[in-house]
């Protein structure tokens, strides 16, 4: 590609994304909306279910022996009646202590006794009325015909029952089949839409490869930036791997977060190139997006200090990092309608899974100020995850946390690593997490490159201890 | 007997639950109550005044008003003091489509809409790059020409001396409305807007603006177009603003100029901030309280009649009282009272029924 984004590119980077964006979305679509018709039926059926038993109460009464009968509803009756009398027992309790403070305990004693009395008294005579309603003497024996007659109410109820489930799960099928077929049909036409974008965007930039090595995924080239008069990087030459946990160090004011800043945009750098090789294995020039557009490319990236939302709870605030994904116009947004409700529920069903792959699951519901920060480290790693990152960005991200948090966030780093095929590149002052954690290690110093090498190897490199301690040694 | 199938019964599919947990709720019941007293009004002699279904059709349109301006301040971060200026406008422009087109009134909002959004895509694009006082200003500055080109004598404004004779709107091109019936259109005008603010708050963009008012670095990071929700932010608050005015004209009949002040600007802005920013029943509380509460409360209390500027003294003391208890605005106090409330509930039962085992 050209020094600047020909417009016909952004062109076709943005037709290309957005059939991506709409394949990720039927990735999930289909088992989502399998989701809501179960919930449907089961309602559905639980409604059908207490219908059903309710009109057959009548018929299981007359058709059950009265000594069964009558002995069942009697102990159900009082039951109730004790249920009743719970609350009622809790408070002459509790009034017989506050009274006994104030009148002493034999005078509450005698308030106590005699209202739990009359209590019991209502039992018995509660008891007494049920004796003379389902009498257990002198029973007779319901007919043949109402055994019969609720025998066969019973059949037509499960068959009717039975009808519906299945006609349920045809429709059911039907449906799902449909939809499948609808996603497989979109699907094609996407995939064919990807590919044409796809490869024009290849032809395009047919010289990058050259370039840029083919396992190298981040290439930063010759970078400087400069604050008026302050050279924060200088000359800067960098290469990350695919799929490899790459560490920046340094001492105070080295130049890293600037470094971040200038590969996710938020500054823009001075001079030199930073070549990203993107989602699709295309090399991109990053200075030539601009800040919000680079999410789109597959790097997602953390704050130093948590950046999270306070007003909406740990789920919106994942969600908020699938916001490229949603192809709702604002029409939809004020409408709500039903292609917002399929992309919401779509993102709820992949927040859940990332915050489950997280351990954060029960955190879901909660406003996130308050936790505690080791979690909120975590929850803004999985706001990142949301974003379907190829590389993340981690600035700092044992900033601020104790030990046995930082051992769990290795543990996530090098999972997260695993299980979503990313490249991570990460800012740390703690050493134990860089040298348990990280594949390769860069050390910089005032904007320039000392070493790149295994952590081990880093460790003894002169240069670098010299950087840290060079002036203890002085002294 | 009868209580053997009650327990084979889903708790959640209990009707009673199941309605008032529906966030809309509280809103159908306030709907209501509103009908009842319009419908008092118009059959009985005497219970309900005119005063007060006007001082309620004035304080539903404020609320509109300030739904808009409530997106913007609690939900982006922004703020304008050009309320006034854009609801002129779309007075104008309303009362214009009503006077010689005298259109149905769906087109009239269709109308107005459309020239907010112009509007509010240059507003936007004007305080592009200020925060805080500077867009203040910025936004004062432009209601004020806009004020300013009311007030130059022209047939669409009518000049200083106001604008009238605008008809009553009419409703699918036959049903003519009078002014009790453009209480219910108000009404309703009131209610698909606050679930219109509802629905966005609740979706990507609402929690894309409040990404963007609190923390602008990490809605960059994810995707999020500071610019553009910018925008977006100042068109949705022109667009209530300005069918607010037409709502307005329809009711009234027609416009001065001199009721878009900044005085109104300021009105509007306390009402938001003093029913909390970014809560939809903080701000009907609020613009009750700066525009309903005087014409339809206090102006009967014999006291108050008798006293003209007490009722003014009145809400300037209520509202200090409620701004220092209460800097977080009246949401807060209902918040509080719901809170306040179910604590006594458990106070109690603790004291009549022991700690729970």
């Amino acid at each position: 590609m050209g020094r600047k984004l020909k417009f016909i590119t952004r062109f076709w980077i943005r037709k290309r994304d957005k059939a991506y964006e709409k394949l990720v979305f039927n990735e999930k679509y289909a088992s989502v909306i399998e989701a809501q018709i179960d919930a449907a039926t089961e309602k559905k059926l639980n409604k059908l279910q207490y219908k059903a038993k309710k009109r057959l109460y009548p018929l299981e009464i007359a058709a059950t022996p009265n000594a069964v009968k009558h002995k069942e509803l009697q102990e159900r009756a009082m039951t109730q009646f004790k249920e009743k009398q719970v609350m009622p027992r809790r408070a002459i309790q509790q009034t017989y202590l506050r009274k006994s403070k104030r009148i002493g305990e034999q005078a509450a004693g005698v308030y106590r006794d005699r209202k739990l009395a009359k209590l019991d008294r209502a039992i018995e005579g509660y008891q007494a009325a049920l004796d003379a309603k389902y009498p257990m003497e002198n029973t007779t024996e319901p007919t043949r015909e109402t055994v019969e007659r609720y025998a066969k109410a019973q059949r037509e109820e499960d068959a009717a029952l039975a009808a519906f489930s299945r006609e349920r799960e045809i429709k059911r099928n039907q449906r799902l089949t449909a939809v499948q077929e609808k996603i497989e049909k979109e699907n094609v036409h996407l995939q064919r839409v990807f590919d044409k974008y796809q490869s024009l965007l290849e032809d395009a930039d047919a010289d990058e490869p050259e370039r840029v090595a083919s396992d190298v995924i981040l290439n930063i080239r010759d970078m400087h930036m400069q604050f008026e008069g302050v050279k924060a990087v200088d000359g800067l030459t960098l290469d990350v791997k695919k799929g490899e946990i790459f560490g920046l160090i340094g001492p105070n004011g080295a130049g890293k977060t600037t470094l971040f800043n200038c590969i996710t945009q938020f500054h823009r750098p001075t001079a030199g190139k930073v070549y990203y090789r993107d989602r699709f294995d295309n090399v991109v020039n990053m200075t030539e997006y601009s800040v919000h557009d680079v999410v789109k490319t597959g790097i997602a990236r953390t704050f130093q200090n948590v950046e999270l939302v306070w007003y909406l709870t740990v789920l919106e605030n994942l969600m908020v990092g699938a916001h490229t994904f949603f192809a709702s116009n604002l029409f939809d947004q004020f409408v709500h309608t039903r292609r917002l409700k399929d992309e919401e529920e779509v993102t709820k069903a992949q927040a859940l899974e990332v915050l489950e792959q997280l351990g954060l699951l029960e955190y879901k519901d909660v406003w996130p100020g308050g936790l505690p920060y080791g979690i909120l480290k975590r929850i803004e790693l999985a706001r990142t995850l949301m974003t379907r990152p190829r590389m993340i960005i981690l600035d700092e991200p044992a900033a601020g946390l104790n030990d046995k948090e930082t051992e769990d966030l290795a543990d996530i780093i090098k999972k997260i690593r695993d299980e979503y095929a990313c490249t991570i590149f990460l800012v740390e002052h703690d050493m134990n997490l860089v040298m348990s954690v990280c594949d390769r290690v860069c050390a910089i110093s005032f904007g320039k490159r000392l070493a790149v090498d295994t952590p081990e190897k880093i460790q003894e490199n002169r240069l670098v201890q010299e950087a840290y301690l060079g002036e203890v040694e002085e002294a | 007997m009868k209580n053997y199938y009650k327990d084979l019964r889903d708790k959640a599919a209990n009707p009673i639950i199941k309605y008032t947990r529906n966030p809309l709720f509280g809103y159908v019941i306030l709907a209501l109550v509103l009908v009842v007293i319009q419908l008092l009004f118009m059959f009985t002699d005497g219970i309900i005044s005119l005063t007060i279904s006007k001082a309620i059709v004035q304080t539903m349109i404020y609320t509109i008003v300030c739904l808009g301006l409530s997106i913007l301040i609690g939900r982006a971060g922004l703020t304008s003091l050009g309320t006034a200026g854009f609801m002129g406008l779309g007075a104008y422009i309303a009362g214009n489509i009503l006077k010689f087109a005298n259109l149905p009134f769906i087109f009239v909002v269709i109308g107005t809409a459309a020239a907010a959004v112009i509007l509010g895509v240059v507003v936007g694009f004007i305080s592009l790059r200020v925060q805080g006082r500077a867009l203040l200003i910025i936004t004062l500055a432009l209601s004020e020409i806009l004020i300013e080109l009311f007030k130059t004598p022209n047939e669409f404004t009518g000049g200083a001396s106001g604008f009238t004779g605008v008809p009553f709107p009419k409703l699918m091109m036959f049903i003519q409305l009078n002014r009790e019936t453009t209480y219910f259109l108000v009404l309703v005008a009131l209610f698909i807007m606050i679930v219109l603010t509802l629905n966005i708050i609740k979706s990507p963009t609402g929690r894309a603006m409040l990404t963007m008012a609190s923390s602008p670095p990490a809605a960059q990071a994810m995707g999020i177009n500071l610019l553009k929700y910018r925008i977006l932010a100042f068109v949705i608050a022109t667009v209530y603003a300005m069918i607010g005015g037409a709502l307005y004209v329809a009711y009234v009949q027609g416009a001065s100029p001199y009721s878009w002040t900044l005085l109104l600007s300021l009105n509007v802005l306390v009402a938001v901030v003093l029913g909390g920013v970014g809560s939809i029943p903080g701000v009907i509380m609020g613009s009750f309280v700066i525009f309903g509460l005087d014409l339809a409360v206090l102006k009967n209390i014999a006291f108050f009649q008798k006293y003209t500027s007490a009722s003014v003294i009145f809400s300037g003391l209520l509202i200090i009282i409620i701004i220092i208890k209460y800097p977080g605005g009246l949401a807060r106090l209902l918040r509080d009272i719901n809170v306040g409330v179910k604590k006594l509930y458990v106070k109690w039962r603790v004291y009549r029924y022991g700690q729970e085992a």
